[in-house]
């Protein structure tokens, strides 16, 4: 290890051991077919960084593991149904134009996963979000044709608000994470479980996520509360509940946000940029085409959040220093 | 001059004007063919007319003049499309109408051709044309084989096509690749023009910036 390098430097590295525990739930739950579309994602990503790298005359930086992790995360964010290109479009897509463009992982402004996978939900939308129901996978083949049955995601029933209550069971199956739904982010215990590794390795890329997942929070207990006349019973907390953990939101607190590239530096910066994340979340999820839009949200706080700092934290004195000037040239002047 | 106007401060690659209906609408060969024609038939007449004739009216005239004659070639081309076209003139959309008052008239006649003979003014819009035209046609193309897997309406793919390139931010995508290409180009054929690249604009903006909107704002305190 050198010197010389920042602890932010490895950051992909460390991410990745935490994609193990997910990857591992995946083939749990949809068997063989799951491993070979993270390989295969990874593959298409590492071979597309190696191409980039070839065509751009750079450095590869294939070692800094973060084109397996952009790849592998991809592959987990998808169905279990999904063709195989469509792993393999999202990874090159995700390093070729989201990353090798702006450099080495670490300089670009997006998250490239993010990118990918808003790429591939606004090409391939019907693909994309065609959940399987998870007991019909154990009998598929792992290549070859696709037989998934297509059940319905926890998202989509709350979008078009057919739940109206949930028994213990069925919280408990979302919990597991045995739910239809993308093929390793539905489960919440394991995602808690990465929240609790960044909170030990990175305490500073924690704060993110928290701000994100109370801003979430905040909305999914008002939005029931207000669904069911501000009654407080064992049906409202599961509601609660089952809506924290719906779609994208644990996925993107765990993964997404906590990018240590894309996101701020200092404490109070990341506790805003994490609400300013959840606040989009929560907009894009009441009022998108999509079932569940949390990457666009992700993309949309990573394009503004350099811009909006700017006005935030950094040209407080500078404002001051105008307006001083401006006043004394306006009683100069008369 | 076509080479310095055209090639090395490409409007839209290097100068980076008028890129609204490049990223927009240039989705196919034959959008990108009306959308340039129209672009430097409007260009062309709009700085001969202004070096010729306007270089002692207010500016608050000239900018409307530019209109006027950037929709004298915008509204018969539309009119011919919808007779003749409609698949094209649906396609173009609010953009075709938008070309009347396109910002790179605007910018070029204000800032060039006002303060230029009509031989040199002529020269810029035909190199300027040329520059657009070209990235327009070359847009156009990627866009319409990477979109929808077709070159000028006849299919070439058996796949369907990435249809995230048929939007706006697939065109974005696609400029920012191309200029990244044009530079990297510039910078090894062509190196002592290097220069002309980082300045961005053929004209000088120091001369006539007294007379904008921004200068005002800038210095509204500062003391005469």
């Amino acid at each position: 290890m050198q010197k010389n390098k920042k602890k932010r430097d490895f950051f992909y590295r460390e991410m990745s051991l935490a994609l193990i525990p997910a990857v591992l739930m995946a083939v749990h739950l949809y068997g063989g077919r799951a491993i070979l579309l993270c390989l295969i994602s990874a593959v298409s990503a590492v071979a597309s960084e190696a191409a980039g790298c070839k065509i751009t005359k750079q450095r590869t930086h294939i070692s800094d593991l973060s084109s397996i992790y952009t790849g592998v995360l991809l592959a987990l964010m998808l169905p279990a149904s999904s063709p195989w290109w469509l792993a393999v479009i999202g990874s090159a897509f995700a390093v070729l134009i989201a990353k090798i463009p702006f450099g080495t992982a670490y300089s670009a402004p997006f998250s490239s996963a993010a990118a990918a996978f808003a790429f591939l939900s606004i090409c391939f939308s019907k693909e994309t979000f065609a959940y399987p129901v998870v007991e019909s996978s154990a009998a598929t083949k792992i290549i070859g044709s696709v037989d998934f049955v297509e059940g319905t995601s926890v998202a989509e029933s709350l979008l078009n608000n057919r739940l109206h209550g949930v028994t213990a069971v069925e919280l408990i199956n979302a919990f597991i994470g045995s739910v239809p739904g993308p093929m390793g982010m539905t489960s919440a215990v394991l995602l808690i479980g990465v929240l609790i590794y960044i909170l030990i390795r990175r305490p500073k890329s924690f704060v993110n996520s928290l701000s994100f997942l109370a801003v979430w929070f905040l909305f999914c207990a008002g939005s029931v509360f207000y669904d069911k006349g501000f009654e407080f019973s064992e049906n409202t907390v599961r509601m609660i509940l089952l809506r924290l953990f719906s779609g994208f939101a644990m996925c993107i607190a765990a993964f997404l946000i906590t990018e240590e590239p894309t996101s701020p530096k200092k404490i109070p910066q990341r506790i805003l940029y994490g609400a300013a994340a959840g606040v989009t979340y929560i907009i894009l999820r009441q009022f998108s085409v999509f079932e569940d839009a949390g990457c666009f949200a992700v993309l949309a706080v990573n394009a503004m959040w350099p811009v909006a700092a700017k006005y935030i934290f950094k040209n407080k004195k500078r404002k001051e220093k105008d307006i001083i000037e401006g006043q004394e040239a306006m009683t100069s002047e008369k | 001059m076509i080479r310095l106007g055209g090639y090395l401060r490409n409007p839209v690659l290097v100068q980076v004007i008028g890129i609204c209906p490049v990223a927009a609408a240039a989705t196919s060969l034959a959008n990108s063919l009306v959308l340039s024609v129209v672009f430097s038939v409007s260009l062309i007449l709009c700085e001969i007319i202004a070096s010729l004739m306007l270089k002692k009216t207010a500016r608050w005239i000239r900018v409307g003049i530019y209109t006027i004659i950037g929709a004298a070639v915008v509204f018969p081309t539309m009119f011919l499309l919808e007779k003749y076209s409609t698949a094209v003139f649906s396609g173009l959309g609010i953009y075709l109408p938008l070309m009347a008052m396109s910002s790179f008239n605007g910018v070029h006649c204000e800032k060039y051709a006002v303060k230029h003979s009509v031989k040199e003014s002529f020269y810029d819009a035909v190199a300027s044309s040329i520059g657009y035209c070209g990235v327009l046609l070359i847009v156009g193309i990627i866009r319409e084989i990477a979109g929808a897997g077709k070159i000028a309406g006849f299919d070439i793919a058996p796949v369907k096509g990435l249809s995230g390139f048929l939007m706006p931010f697939g065109g974005m995508i696609v400029i920012g690749l191309l200029a990244a290409f044009h530079k990297q180009r510039v910078m090894k054929t062509k190196r002592s023009h290097a220069a002309d690249i980082e300045k961005r604009f053929v004209l000088d903006e120091s001369a006539d910036e007294e007379g904008t909107f921004t200068y005002a704002v800038k210095n509204r305190f500062k003391k005469k």
